[in-house]
């Protein structure tokens, strides 16, 4: 076109669904990892992880709105998930039924995200993804196996 | 959800009101968030109902698996001391359309 425009596609996960014009930071995504066994922890050292997990989150998702990227609404979102009192509710039940942090997470999750795949809205149904992006993400954080995301940062 | 923690007595006169939610993509994300916010500010039990399906109105992501696209007809239930208030605000965000087209 003239204007030095470059179009590349990538695969991957985004934050949302959709198209969306501005500057792009790419998070590779990782295999579903196994739910390996954490050391034994106590059901409040399980809630301590769980409760880390959701401020790095946190932390991470909000440097995204900092950074001024158009998906404010979209982050705005996410944060508001990972600070519900709901979810945290629910984590704390499955955990005091003996359930991993890791574990009552997934399973909360894909709970919920069940019931927004079944649906026909195409719309809610995409939600689903957000929530298994949400789940993941805390996991690996749980596991250690979570990178921020400034490190894979690049630039087109 | 369907393992709804939070029920309501049935036996129990509770205030209920039906509401057509008026935005575009209804009870999505930020809906819920705002419905879930402003019925975390009371004290009474707070559901909603969709075709006979029930949550917790006070848990954003149970909210989003109602499912509720603009033009959804929902029940919002109130249970408590301060059941006719809560009930007045939820039901005048709802009509608002939360804010939104």
């Amino acid at each position: 076109m003239g204007l030095g425009r470059s179009e590349k596609t990538f695969k991957g996960f985004s934050i949302s669904s959709g198209y969306a014009i501005g500057k792009a930071l790419f998070y590779p995504t990782f295999e579903v990892l196994p739910l390996v066994a954490s050391k034994k922890l106590s059901k409040r050292q399980e809630y301590k992880k769980f409760s880390q997990s959701i401020k790095i989150l946190c932390q991470e998702i909000s440097q995204l709105k900092d950074k001024g990227l158009e998906t404010n609404e979209v982050i705005e979102a996410h944060l508001n998930i990972l600070n519900s009192p709901g979810l945290k509710e629910n984590i704390k039940n499955y955990i005091r039924q003996g359930l991993t942090a890791e574990k009552a997470v997934r399973k909360y999750f894909k709970q919920i995200a069940t019931k927004l795949e079944k649906s026909e809205n195409k719309f809610f149904k995409q939600r689903a993804i957000d929530l298994h992006f949400l789940s993941k993400e805390l996991v690996k954080i749980m596991q250690n196996y979570h990178f921020p995301w400034e490190e894979f940062k690049e630039k087109i | 959800m369907g393992s709804l923690k939070i029920k309501i007595d049935p036996l129990k006169s509770v205030i209920k009101r039906k509401v057509v939610l008026k935005n575009k993509l209804g009870i999505h994300a930020r809906p819920a968030t705002l419905f879930a916010n402003t019925a975390n500010k009371y004290k009474c039990i707070i559901t909603v109902e969709k075709n006979g399906y029930e949550v917790d109105g006070k848990n954003i992501l149970e909210l989003l698996t109602l499912v509720a696209p603009g033009g959804t007809e929902i029940i919002i239930k109130a249970d408590g001391e301060d059941e006719k208030e809560a009930i007045e605000e939820l039901v005048k965000l709802v009509e608002d359309g939360f804010g939104e087209e």
